[in-house]
């Protein structure tokens, strides 16, 4: 690592660099607890701040090859992107109270900023971010993301039309279709059936529309001057997608089974026991249920994330990440219990518990990144850097 | 600022923001704030040209130079300490969430405040707010609820014109003294809600066929007339909106940072917490029409009676309308001798915390005593 030796005569063969993550729960609940007591005094003000320090802590605790994260988001900067994010929402739901007309034109604005809002925050997450003095970049390619956007939309509205002519107006789905209404006190006609088709169409787009997000993020990112690729296919999502699904199904017909087995000695006892009975095995059946669903979630979110960090490479530098299914949800679940039980005193633990292990399942394949130069200052500054910094909000996405 | 000639020497690594590695260096701070780097990567500088950031526990302290260079200190006691002499205020909040006093009086500063805001400022804070906000602000949302309603729920009313003329005759002498409002009464099948009336922040009550169907008197249907119109005079529907809203930023503020699924369950206390609200708000319309049962010419029993029934025929399926008042009232008749057992009791026990409306047992108690009490 001495800086005189200039870039290694002979290529080093790759490694498993492992992500190392240092921080504690005891340290963190100190600092997520003075945040919220600031951010109370303040009115909220504060809350710019305690957002820095909560990122500071954890990127500076993460450390990869001896070298630790940095992050480097201006808590002001921060401060007038949720000022902007307060009004606009504020705005906004104001209007879907009081102006019930305008709901969905203000829906349609609403959805037409998203892209350009993706981009911007991912911008200045990425900006704010370095490992050995070294920032992460995101070309702004508004095009780009505005086409992700409008291809499935269009996709659907396509073949929501199409299904919508190829419906038989006196089929039996149609007179199907319309007794429901009718049992529902809702007179329905064909034209009814459209907003439905345009989300049965849509419904199927979903892995799609993640894989290519995924995709649209990684492709436009950069680290210095090395390019991320991402290398996943659409197939993989699809599959995900659809085990996950699966297995949610699956969970609800457990739940359901395993409170008509517990739920049958409770059948007796007059209509009024029988009342009590019933409220009883509900919440069983939604204790049951969200149990199982944690675990579900956790495989989603662990093979999630290993698909999305294990074909993402930054030129020759591979990212690994072996998440476990039941552990991830296991971590989710006693997580959610702890906090609920402590009534959110032990959020911080589950934060800190949770980033433990996902980075603990991260590493790099590389041979180092001692040759790592800076890329080129701010790529594609067309707006005007001032233009940029009043518009590159952070909005959390 | 030290005037004296800081002796300590400090280690670091300096990254120079250009390539990716660092090197070792040692940093030594003069008499004069001028900052000497061992081996001499850059000239020395005074420090007041350096943005030191503030000291997190267990993050490399970092010195930034103007152009996107850097040096890293590890985060220790004698680092932390050299920092603080010499960029003030930099390690300022890191002493506070040190310190275990300041931890523990924290903890309980923002317990105390997250109670106190949930029980009493929320609901107070969102009836000032209601208060100010002109009449008519809610006039385009209560159009749109009743045509949501008629949508979904609602059938057409079935009561013939010359009663609705009697009820509307009644309603008109329950309003209070002309106001911004236009108060207006109308009739609807209540579908799967039966029995029931309903406010609206516009001055529109709904009331259901049902409802009228079970009372044994028009004054039953005013006493209830009356605790609606109370709703709408106290803007109960703006102040619900707001105390919503206020409850959702209060959440976003302190739990921003919850992953997925686990927001679904810490969602649950701010449910009970609405339903407190609106216990609170029922209270309040009862509160209205017990002042106002008098005037109108109204007994206490009226209200108590239509309660009484409410209850006794709230587990009749709303089925068909005519269905319904038949079944209901061949119950009420039955109940001549009173027959209630203790299995009900068992389910009343945890029925509280998860109502949106006070005991019936409770809000019947209140109007009897009001009766009783001399005036
Ligand atoms: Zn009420």
């Amino acid at each position: 690592m001495d800086p005189a030796n200039g870039p290694s005569a002979a290529p080093r063969p790759a490694r498993e660099c492992p992500f190392e993550f240092t921080g504690n729960a005891r340290e963190y609940f100190a600092i997520w607890i003075v945040n919220i007591l600031l951010t109370i005094a303040t009115v909220g003000i504060y809350s710019a701040w305690a957002k820095v320090r909560r990122l500071r802590y954890f990127y500076g605790h993460t450390s990869l090859e001896g070298h630790r994260f940095a992050y480097h988001g201006e808590p002001l900067q921060i401060l007038k992107g949720r000022a902007i994010a307060v009004a606009v929402f504020g705005a906004f739901a104001a209007f879907w109270h009081f102006y019930p007309a305008l709901r969905f034109p203000a829906l349609g604005v609403g959805l037409a900023l998203v892209p350009a809002l993706v981009v911007l925050s991912t911008s200045f997450n990425l900006r704010n971010t370095s490992l050995r003095n070294l920032r992460l970049s995101f070309r702004r390619d508004f095009a780009a993301a505005y086409r992700l956007l409008l291809l499935p939309l269009g996709i659907a509205l396509v073949g929501a039309i199409a299904l919508y002519l190829l419906i038989d107006e006196n089929g039996a789905f149609m007179q199907a279709f319309l007794q429901e209404g009718e049992e529902q006190g809702t007179p329905l006609t064909k034209a009814d059936l459209v907003p439905n088709l345009f989300v049965l169409m849509l419904m199927p787009l979903a892995p799609w529309l993640d894989f290519a997000r995924v995709r649209f993020l990684v492709d436009h990112t950069r680290y210095g001057r090395l390019d991320a690729r991402f290398a996943g296919r659409a197939g993989q999502f699809y599959r995900l997608y659809g085990a996950s699904l699966g297995l949610f199904v699956l969970a609800g017909f457990a739940a359901g089974f395993a409170l008509l087995i517990g739920g049958r000695d409770l059948g007796d006892g007059g209509p009024e026991a029988g009342a009590a009975a019933l409220i009883a095995s509900v919440l069983g059946f939604l204790a049951v249920f969200y149990s199982i669903a944690f675990f579900v979630y956790g495989y989603f979110k662990a093979h999630r994330t290993n698909l999305v960090l294990g074909q993402t490479a930054f030129d020759e530098h591979q990212l690994l990440s072996r998440m476990q299914a039941l552990r991830t949800g296991w971590i989710c679940f006693s997580n959610t219990l702890a906090a609920v039980v402590s009534l959110g005193l032990l959020l911080p633990w589950g934060s800190i518990r949770l980033v433990r292990y996902q980075l603990a399942c991260t590493a790099l394949l590389s041979a180092g990144l001692d040759d790592v130069t800076a890329g080129a200052r701010e790529d594609g500054s067309a707006l005007g850097e001032e233009l940029v910094d009043a518009f590159d909000l952070d909005l959390g996405l | 600022m030290t005037a004296d000639d800081d002796a300590t020497l400090i280690k670091g690594r300096y990254y120079d923001g250009q390539r990716a590695t660092g090197s070792e260096v040692t940093l030594r701070i003069d008499a004069y704030g001028v900052l000497h780097l061992d081996p001499p990567l850059r000239p020395a500088m005074p420090v007041a040209a350096l943005h030191a950031d503030t000291r997190i526990a267990g993050v490399p302290l970092s010195l930034g130079f103007d152009d996107d260079a850097r040096i890293e200190l590890a985060d220790t006691p004698a680092h932390a300490a050299w920092l603080a002499r010499h960029f003030t205020g930099t390690t300022r909040i890191a002493r506070l969430e040190g310190s275990v006093r300041a931890i523990l009086v924290a903890g309980l500063a923002v317990a105390v405040f997250v109670g106190a805001t949930a029980v009493w400022g929320v609901p107070l804070l969102s009836r000032f707010v209601a208060l100010q906000l002109p009449r008519d602000v809610a006039a385009p949302m209560a159009a749109d609820t009743l045509t949501q309603l008629d949508r979904f729920l609602f059938k057409p009313s079935t009561l013939d014109a010359p009663r609705r003329a009697a009820l509307t005759t009644r309603f008109d002498a329950l309003l209070p003294p002309a106001g911004e409002l236009h108060y207006r009464l109308e009739f609807r099948g209540g579908g799967m809600l039966g029995p029931n009336a309903i406010a609206l922040p516009d001055g529109t009550i709904v009331v259901t066929d049902e409802l009228i169907g079970i009372a044994d008197s028009d004054d039953e249907v005013a006493a209830v007339l009356l605790h609606e119109i109370g709703h709408v005079e106290h803007r109960h529907s703006l102040r619900q909106i707001l105390s919503h809203a206020g409850l959702a930023v209060m959440a976003g503020l302190l739990f921003g940072d919850v992953q997925a699924l686990g927001g679904v369950l810490l969602a649950m206390p701010g449910m009970l917490m609405e339903n407190a609200y609106s216990r609170e708000l029922e209270w309040e319309a009862d509160s209205y029409a017990l002042a106002h049962l008098a005037a109108a010419g109204l007994r206490g029993a009226d209200f108590t009676a239509i309660l009484g029934r409410l209850e006794r025929c709230a587990d009749v399926v709303p089925d068909d309308r005519q269905a319904f008042v038949e079944a209901c009232r061949a119950r009420l008749k039955g109940d001549a001798a009173p027959h209630d057992g203790t299995p009900r009791a068992a389910v009343d026990d945890w029925h509280p915390y998860l109502s949106t409306h006070p005991s019936t047992a409770a809000r019947r108690q209140r109007f009897i005593d009001a009766e009783a009490a001399p005036r």
